[in-house]
């Protein structure tokens, strides 16, 4: 899949998430900060920060996972 | 085998479990392919989620970008606060003001013996003030030009023409800064002044 299109699917499945699972993910993962500069950024606990990430990477997963599926199943 | 991890595949890989719930889970991965080939999913579907939403730039790109603008930062001048006189503007309202005074003192009614034509500066391409300063014994009573005085050479005004004769019609004087850009015109309309012992204007 060509990068363009990666970006795209990976925008897609972020605006699914809920905002508090949303920022933890960009934060924590994208932004690469640590659990307790995510939760000091966003005022709240690093146990609700890592739940909350957990929670939006088997998300995203499985979101990329049902529409490549899809595509592939249509090409 | 112990249970399946694959709820705690999501904090295994970014390694938000502690270190003994961490290796439980690894122990367990290296016995269950089920929950090894979800792990190997999630893994990969975050490395496509940081790539896909990586920046084309690298650290090094960064850097150069970061070190250019700090650069280019020092060499500009610092901004000048709005409102506040720079000294070449301060240096030119002074000359204005003083010019003008000076004129205002001309063109009073004066008795005839202390009749001097208004100092005028000869028309030059690329005329200074200085001119002004070469011709002192033409114009005892008239003060000395104040832009000549009050300018440093680095700043000189390039013209100062009358174009009236004094006592008519309102003076206008006019020269042309070193800005090119700033051009300066003055008028001054004449009025009777209390006859006093004429004394040079306040330097700036």
């Amino acid at each position: 899949m060509l990068l363009a299109q990666r970006r795209t699917l990976v925008r897609q499945a972020l605006t699914t998430l809920p905002e508090g699972e949303r920022a933890a993910l960009v934060l924590r993962d994208l932004e690469g900060l640590s659990t307790e500069a995510t939760a000091r950024i966003l005022g709240v606990r690093p146990v609700t920060i890592r739940s909350q990430a957990a929670s939006a990477r088997a998300k995203v997963q499985a979101f990329c996972a049902r529409l490549i599926q899809a595509q592939g199943g249509r090409s | 085998m112990t249970p399946h991890v694959l709820d705690q595949l999501p904090l295994w890989v970014e390694g938000d479990l502690d270190l003994q719930e961490h290796l439980s889970v690894e122990g367990h991965l290296a016995q269950c392919p089920e929950c090894r080939a979800a792990s190997e999913q999630l893994r990969a579907s975050q490395a496509w989620l940081r790539a896909a939403l990586d920046s084309p730039f690298s650290p090094e790109d960064r850097e150069r970008l970061r070190r250019k603008v700090m650069a280019q930062l020092h060499a500009e001048p610092a901004p000048r606060p709005l409102g506040r006189l720079t000294s070449r503007h301060a240096l030119l309202a002074a000359s204005a003001a003083t010019l003008l005074l000076a004129l205002s003192w001309r063109l009073s009614p004066r008795p005839a013996t202390s009749a001097v034509p208004p100092q005028i500066l000869p028309s030059q391409p690329h005329g200074s003030v200085q001119p002004a300063l070469s011709r002192p014994a033409a114009a005892p009573a008239w003060p000395p030009v104040p832009l000549a005085r009050a300018a440093p050479t680095s700043y000189p005004a390039s013209r100062a023409e009358v174009l009236d004769p004094p006592g008519a019609a309102p003076a206008r004087i006019e020269f042309q800064t070193a800005d090119p850009s700033i051009r300066i015109i003055w008028l001054a309309q004449a009025k009777p002044l209390p006859e006093t012992t004429p004394s040079a204007p306040e330097a700036p």
